[in-house]
């Protein structure tokens, strides 16, 4: 019974398992980034048409009020910036390790706001307004393990069938 | 290969985490600095009593022996004793419309419920023993009600170009309105600035009013003249708040334009003495008390002049109400009564 794992699942069985998946990564990678895509493209778009609005909330923020005006022109760029190299197969790698790092970001700047900040104003716009604080900071962190999923699929090849 | 890109991630998590650092000690953070004043605590304050896991949103008032709690539902109330033994829950035979439930005041005078819809706008008049209502519909919205007597009310509403908030007395059965002489500061933003809790002081009938955004008191009388002005005891004689219209294609709406420190979160009034729950951490209040405290300082109306301060523990307190020297503190799912016990 020593070559089992797994409740009695034989390793290799597993390992065969674990290969068919790395076979089909392209799939996955294309779906987190499409998903990427299409989440900065829209609220990207959304905060350049309402750029008013969101600099207005940017600068009621105690931890952006001073750079409202810039941030409201940096993350809409960033964000497009970040869809276009996803859409890029060549440049792909790049815009998940960008999508990383800026819903990372994302994450840690909520995660201050709901602790540690002494006023919390309204949120993002579009569809995203619906979601609360609360409900911002799951979808982000989410987001961020997708990313990483990504950057992980793009580089860990299959072991090649013996 | 690999090792590469865990470099990469690593150097982005590290530059991430340096940058929200960055923004975290630049920003203004009111919790961090020392607001140069100095509270005087009561010696012995509070005695805890009673507490009830109850949901509500606040307390009516008294009558009878009995206590009317305030639920989400504007349409119904919670009786019971002061010991909550016994509940009953009473339906008021109104019309409860989305309008009255976003935002609504309920106060209880002898035996008769006043249901301020501030939306609506509205007052409705519910007498308990017969189960009748009668509404009485203001011409402008308000933010703050505060019932005088059974005929009138002190209103913080719009004016009359909608662009700003002041004080305006309302008579009822007369439909009749007395406004304020310049007594609130005019702003920008829909009175948003000046914003406070507006409240009716039996003993002594004097309307009180105080800032969210600064640390001045209004002493007012029934026909809102102004009869004194007084000052809480933290300093922020400015406005921490700033406000402004914005037009967009539906029309006007007025917003904060940068972050507003609230100084208080709630006040009431009661047997002549203002309590006001402040939000402000006093240079001698020890950290660890003021961690696990709620802290309420409380003013004298007839003099203006601070009191002193009750620290009731816990700090998920959302309002409170003082009855009959009772501190009633409403919690998100539960209501706990103390006895105040110092000579307050």
């Amino acid at each position: 019974m020593k070559y089992s794992t797994n409740r009695g699942i034989p390793r290799h069985l597993v390992s065969c398992t674990v290969n068919r998946i790395l076979t089909k990564r392209h799939i996955i990678v294309e779906l987190i980034s499409a998903f990427f895509v299409l989440l900065f493209a829209y609220t990207a778009v959304n905060k350049l048409v309402t750029y008013n609005i969101f600099v207005d909330e940017l600068s009621k923020s105690p931890y952006l009020e001073k750079y409202a005006v810039a941030i409201g022109w940096l993350i809409p760029v960033t964000e497009l910036l970040i869809a276009l190299m996803l859409v890029n197969r060549r440049t792909r790698i790049m815009g998940l390790f960008a999508s990383f790092g800026i819903m990372l970001a994302f994450t840690i700047y909520i995660y201050m706001m709901l602790h540690y900040s002494h006023y919390i104003p309204c949120s993002c716009g579009g569809i995203l307004a619906q979601m609360s604080w609360q409900q911002h900071l799951v979808f982000n962190g989410i987001s961020c393990l997708l990313a990483l999923a990504g950057i992980s699929f793009s580089i860990i090849k299959p072991k090649p069938s013996l | 290969m690999t090792r590469r890109y865990i470099y990469v991630l690593t150097g982005i998590t590290l530059v991430v985490v340096f940058l929200m650092a960055f923004l975290h000690f630049n920003a203004n953070n009111p919790k961090q600095r020392k607001h140069g004043f100095n509270r005087a605590v009561f010696k012995s304050g509070l005695v805890k009593l009673h507490s009830v896991n109850q949901s509500i949103v606040d307390v009516a008032g008294m009558h009878a022996g009995k206590l009317y709690l305030v639920t989400k539902d504007p349409g119904e109330l919670l009786v019971t004793d002061t010991a909550f033994q016994n509940k009953q829950t009473i339906q008021l035979m109104i019309a409860v419309t989305n309008q009255l439930r976003s935002n609504f005041t309920t106060t209880l005078l002898d035996s008769f419920v006043y249901i301020a819809g501030h939306n609506v706008p509205s007052i409705t008049r519910y007498d308990l023993s017969t189960q009748t209502a009668s509404e009485f519909k203001t011409d402008r919205a308000f933010s703050r009600f505060a019932l005088l007597n059974d005929q009138s009310a002190a209103l913080r509403g719009f004016n009359a170009s909608f662009d700003d908030e002041l004080f305006r007395k309302v008579n009822m059965p007369t439909a009749t309105y007395i406004e304020e002489k310049d007594i609130t500061d005019k702003t920008a933003g829909g009175g948003f600035v000046t914003d406070g809790m507006l409240h009716y002081d039996k003993r002594t009938g004097r309307v009180v009013y105080n800032f969210f955004y600064c640390n001045r008191l209004l002493f007012l009388d029934t026909n809102l003249n102004l009869l004194q002005t007084g000052n809480t005891i933290d300093t922020f004689k400015t406005y921490t708040a700033g406000a402004k219209a914005v037009r967009t294609t539906q029309g006007v709406s007025y917003t904060f334009s940068k972050p507003p420190e609230l100084l208080s979160l709630h006040s009431c009034v009661s047997d002549g003495k203002l309590f006001i729950y402040s939000r402000l951490k006093a240079d001698n209040d020890e950290t660890e008390i003021y961690k696990n405290h709620t802290v309420i300082d409380v003013y004298d109306i007839l003099s203006g002049k601070y009191d002193g301060s009750l620290y009731v523990p816990g700090k998920r307190m959302l309002k409170f109400r003082v009855f009959d020297n009772r501190l009633y503190a409403i919690y998100p799912d539960a209501l706990v009564t103390y006895q105040l016990t110092t000579l307050i």
